[in-house]
């Protein structure tokens, strides 16, 4: 994992705005955030506090309405769809809650399409996805279809296809959000694993037990980052 | 029972919910199930409904038959011997058309009149409903004039007054006594507005061929045993009159099969192209029955759950299916009846029999079947899939994470590859007869057509027998054409190309051995004052055009066309060479000159090739039937009123007929092909459209489904370019399927519009290729709309769909 850039990523002043019908939804307001490579970060807040919109922005899907977002040292909020599409298969690994894995495609095609879309040749991405597959236990599963798998092991699939083009950043939404408790404590562990291994990390979740894993968390609330005083203030 | 009710208003309270969906569905099938009632009208009208007259199926028309030229009309001889030697019919009559100057009732008019034998009435089995038929003693020279009108023109002309019947009307001069009015329909094969009896005891030649002949079969006997009776009295007549019956057998055909024989592939061609419009109907239908289903799987789940039995879903299912396609088929009815309404008003006179389709009890009951089994074929998908589906699984499925499924849009992608392939088959028969119907269109004629106007005149034999008459009418009538404003050249001529079917004569020529009996030589034979060639611009190739010098009292000549020329004189030049239209052994034949060799004419319109012609001055050879046509230098219509004046100034009696543009005249000759093109297009272009949209709605359709996924796959890296490929190439792998598997099947139906086509193969590879290319244009375009949107999509928005 490069470490040559510090921060690898740095909000200044980032805004999202959306319109609707006439209405003005503020979803995130004035964020500053920098998050080293290396660093596992955890965002937590209630429902509707903006977790989605920043993850969004921190992986591409969107940008911001004001502000600037520097990701490796190049700025990377003024990009057109098509410039943020190349970065995001570059550089962005996502985790979703609900696993999201394509039904049409085998485990091992839906943990290599993100190297298809970097324009990885052939023998290249056989390597990367037999490698992540390996990693989260699942090599054996190569030819099956999500449907034949349980909740626990698409997760990993999803796992696998996140870090198999080894991204700068790994950003996962609620990744226990759909599991059951034990499925849910194995793919966290998966997470802790590959941090140690020198991911770097953004994790939103609701579990404090995860939270307590995360080196670092931030608190949303109305689009805001609060600082640690305010959040107990606001938790109470 | 109750359970149906329930159903049928478990159904219509569905479609009332999804008033897009059933506009939709209903539109197409209503477009299929109305272009094929309209289509079963006339298929019924005309081809299956029976002649109107009583067991119609044993009439029958006889024919002469030749090896080398096939059927003729009958020689009155032939015909009386065939009558009186075969016993395998109650009775055969004979019948010759002609046209008759009616005058005494204001400006005189052409009336379409029929020569019949006595028996006419009785053999088709059709009584005169208003006087009587013919006696037998009306067929003897000299006997009283008689006529009897048709039901038409006794309502035009007397308004329908049973007062006609004993009234007079002058026919060519001449009176004849009303005594009968024909039954309505009667006028069949063509329309004819009086008929009049047919002298019999007159000599004419054994190869004199002009009437057509209908007998009916006896009870118990079949078409070959009478035409093996009547081949038993042929060979009898060869060995009587080797001299003119040499050669000649007989051949027998149903009179409905005469009639409408010729139309019958074309109609088949158009029922099964409608057939296909009905099938990519159901097919589209089915497309949205089957998203239908998909969104109805949670209701489909919880009725299960609840203890629906499959049997009960399917049975639901197919109850909204059967109410879709009746709700079409009702709308398709209404667009039958606008459609056999447009096809009667636009028909031009190509299709016979075309005034009695309709849309009536056998449409009716063939429009509810076809609905009836349309539901149940559009239906048939979607309950498979019903059939198939995972109930548990269903009710799992919420909590699964994968995006799309693999087995949904199998089914889809099939009815598309369908859709296509039915598409492709319409649309290359389409264009095949576009292609043929421009390549006659660009066929030189032989002569130029634009700016001519034609018109016939019938010089009654009462006062025109005389042949210095008929010449000295002629003469008047040129000098005054020729004065008339805007005309550049005048001629007058036996026929005209492109008539109702040109004469051939036979003839010898002098020096050459006469031909075995078993072979005609014969040419088709115009008889013309000299400025014909200058009118309707036919090149001069070598010798001479005949003059005004060329009359009566000069020695005869004749003029040859080119074709004739290559086949008689392949090596040398005809000129100076003597033919005659008589026996060459009989020294009172007359014998003429070839004095010039003239360019090539397609007598009988452009799909056929220029017979050989031979052409003689009318001054030499006079009739009393002319046609005048004038060459104008502006519109040639509206010479007409200044062309029946300067007729009537010369004789007021005379009635000027067939009053016509050659240009008209060449539109007719390529009205069948222009129909053929344009019905079949109208099916292709209909089927397109279905196609076009039911591609459209699978493409749309999958992208709405998939838009997760799409979502899913922008977030992993995705460029809207790499989503557009993704969207156009899984949409577009059916359609090149099925444009595969249409251009085959195109190849191999292709066979059954062989006798429609011309100047183009079946499977002219350009053809094909023009079909594919824009078949796959218009699919990639319908392609190409939702995979813009699918591309262009916000892939936060998408992944948040569920």
């Amino acid at each position: 994992m490069p470490l040559a850039y510090d921060p690898l990523i740095r909000l200044q002043g980032v805004t999202r705005i959306f319109h609707t019908e006439e209405v003005e939804t503020h979803a995130l307001s004035r964020i500053d955030l920098e998050i080293r490579a290396g660093e596992y970060v955890a965002v937590c807040g209630p429902s509707g506090c903006g977790k989605t919109s920043l993850l969004s922005i921190l992986g591409l899907l969107d940008s911001p309405s004001e502000g600037s977002y520097v990701l490796a040292g190049e700025p990377v909020s003024t990009l057109s769809a098509g410039q943020r599409a190349r970065v995001r298969a570059r550089a962005i690994g996502f985790v979703f809650q609900a696993f999201n894995l394509i039904g049409d495609l085998t485990v091992y095609q839906n943990v290599e399409l993100p190297l298809r879309y970097r324009g990885l040749g052939p023998a290249e991405r056989r390597a990367a996805a037999h490698e992540a597959l390996e990693r989260v236990g699942l090599l054996h599963r190569l030819h099956h279809y999500p449907a034949q798998l349980s909740g626990g092991q698409q997760q990993r699939v999803a796992v696998a296809r996140a870090v198999a083009g080894k991204p700068l950043v790994i950003l996962a939404d609620e990744p226990t959000g759909n599991l059951d408790s034990a499925n849910g404590a194995a793919v966290m562990a998966l997470l802790a694993e590959l941090h140690a291994g020198g991911a770097t990390l953004v994790v939103v979740t609701h579990d404090p037990r995860y939270l307590r894993e995360a080196q670092r968390s931030i608190y949303l609330f109305d689009g805001r980052v609060v600082p640690a005083a305010r959040r107990d203030r606001e938790v109470a | 029972m109750d359970t149906l009710l329930r159903d049928l208003r478990f159904a219509v309270r569905q479609l009332r919910r999804t008033p897009a969906f059933a506009v939709a569905a209903i539109g197409c099938l209503a477009l299929g199930i109305g272009a094929n009632t309209a289509i079963f009208s006339a298929v019924d009208g005309v081809l299956l409904r029976p002649l109107p007259f009583p067991e119609s199926e044993r009439l029958v028309t006889v024919w002469g038959y030749h090896a080398s030229i096939g059927r003729e009309s009958a020689s009155l001889p032939d015909f009386l011997d065939w009558r009186r030697d075969s016993r395998s019919f109650t009775g055969m009559t004979a019948r010759a058309n002609t046209q008759f100057n009616l005058t005494g009732a204001g400006e005189p008019e052409v009336v379409r009149g029929a020569l019949v034998t006595a028996n006419y009435f009785q053999v088709l089995g059709s009584p005169i409903p208003l006087g009587r038929g013919f006696r037998d003693d009306e067929e003897r020279r000299g006997a009283a004039r008689v006529a009897v009108l048709s039901h038409g023109f006794w309502r035009r002309e007397f308004g329908g007054s049973a007062d006609a019947v004993g009234r007079q009307i002058m026919l060519g001069g001449v009176p004849y006594t009303i005594v009968g009015v024909g039954a309505r329909g009667l006028s069949v094969p063509r329309e004819v507005d009086v008929w009049t009896p047919l002298t019999t005891d007159t000599t004419l030649g054994r190869r004199n061929d002009f009437l057509e002949v209908v007998g009916r079969l006896a009870p118990g006997v079949d078409m070959s045993q009478a035409r093996e009776e009547l081949g038993t009295v042929a060979r009898r007549l060869e060995q009587e009159y080797p001299g003119s019956n040499s050669g000649w057998g007989v051949d027998l055909v149903g009179l409905q099969e005469r009639i409408v024989g010729e139309i019958r592939p074309a109609l088949l061609v158009f029922m099964g192209a409608v057939g296909l419009v009905l099938l990519i109907a159901c097919a589209n239908v089915a497309n949205l029955m089957l998203a239908r289903v998909a969104a109805r799987e949670r209701e489909v789940t919880i009725r299960a759950a609840l203890g629906a039995s499959r049997r009960r879903l399917l049975r639901q299912l197919l109850t909204e299916s059967v109410v879709l396609s009746l709700a079409g088929g009702a709308l398709g009815l209404g667009l039958a009846v606008w459609g056999v309404r447009a096809l009667q008003a636009l028909e031009p006179g190509t299709i016979p029999r075309v005034d009695e389709i309709a849309v009536n009890g056998s449409a009716l009951a063939f429009a509810l079947g076809l609905s009836v089994l349309t539901g149940l074929l559009f239906g048939v998908a979607p309950a498979v899939r019903l059939m198939g589906y995972d109930l548990r699984g269903g009710l799992a499925e919420g909590g699964r994470g994968a995006a799309g499924r693999r087995s949904a849009g199998r089914t889809r992608s099939l009815l598309v590859l369908a859709e296509v392939a039915l598409a492709g088959v319409l649309l290359v028969g389409a264009a095949l007869l576009l292609t043929s119907f421009v390549r006659l269109q660009r066929v030189d004629p032989g002569f130029t057509p634009g700016g001519i106007l034609t018109a016939r005149v019938t010089l009654p034999r009462a006062r025109y027998d005389d042949p210095a008459r008929q010449t000295a009418f002629a003469d008047a009538l040129l000098e005054r054409a020729r004065s008339l404003p805007g005309v550049r050249s005048a001629a007058l001529t036996s026929d005209a190309p492109l008539g109702d079917g040109p004469p051939y004569w036979a003839f010898a020529v002098a020096g050459v051995e006469p031909p075995p009996p078993e072979v005609v030589q014969d040419a088709v034979v115009f008889r013309t004052t000299p400025d014909y060639f200058r009118t309707f611009a036919i090149p001069l190739v070598d010798g001479r055009l005949y003059q005004t010098s060329d009359r009566g009292d000069a020695a005869p000549v004749a003029l040859v066309s080119e074709a004739l020329a290559r086949r008689y004189w392949p090596d040398r030049t005809p000129l100076g060479a003597r033919i005659t239209f008589g026996d060459p052994a009989d020294s009172t034949s007359v014998w003429m000159t070839v004095v010039g060799v003239v360019g090539d004419v397609r007598q009988e319109g452009p799909a056929a090739a220029a017979y050989p012609q031979i052409y003689v001055p009318l001054a030499q050879v006079s009739g009393r039937s002319l046609l005048i046509a004038l060459r104008t230098s502006g519109d040639p219509l509206a010479l007409t009123p200044a062309l029946k004046r300067a007729i009537a100034g010369i004789d007021p009696s005379l009635a000027v007929g067939r009053v016509a543009t050659m240009d008209e005249r060449v539109a007719g000759a390529l009205a069948r092909p222009r129909v053929n093109a344009l019905l079949l297009g109208g099916f292709a272009v209909t089927a397109l459209v279905l196609a076009a949209l039911g591609i459209y709605g699978v493409i749309a359709y999958g992208v709405a489904q998939r838009t997760r996924e799409l979502g899913i796959r922008m977030a992993l890296g995705a460029r809207s370019d790499d989503v557009l490929r993704l969207v156009l190439r899984q949409g577009m792998a059916p359609v090149l399927a099925g444009l595969a598997l249409g251009l085959g099947g195109a190849a191999v139906g292709s066979r059954v519009l062989r006798g429609l086509l011309f100047g183009v193969g079946g499977t002219d590879p350009v053809t094909y290729a023009g079909v594919a290319g824009f078949l796959a244009a218009v699919a990639l375009l319908a392609s190409y709309l939702p995979a813009r949107r699918a591309a262009l999509a916000d892939p936060v928005a998408a992944l948040r769909n569920d």
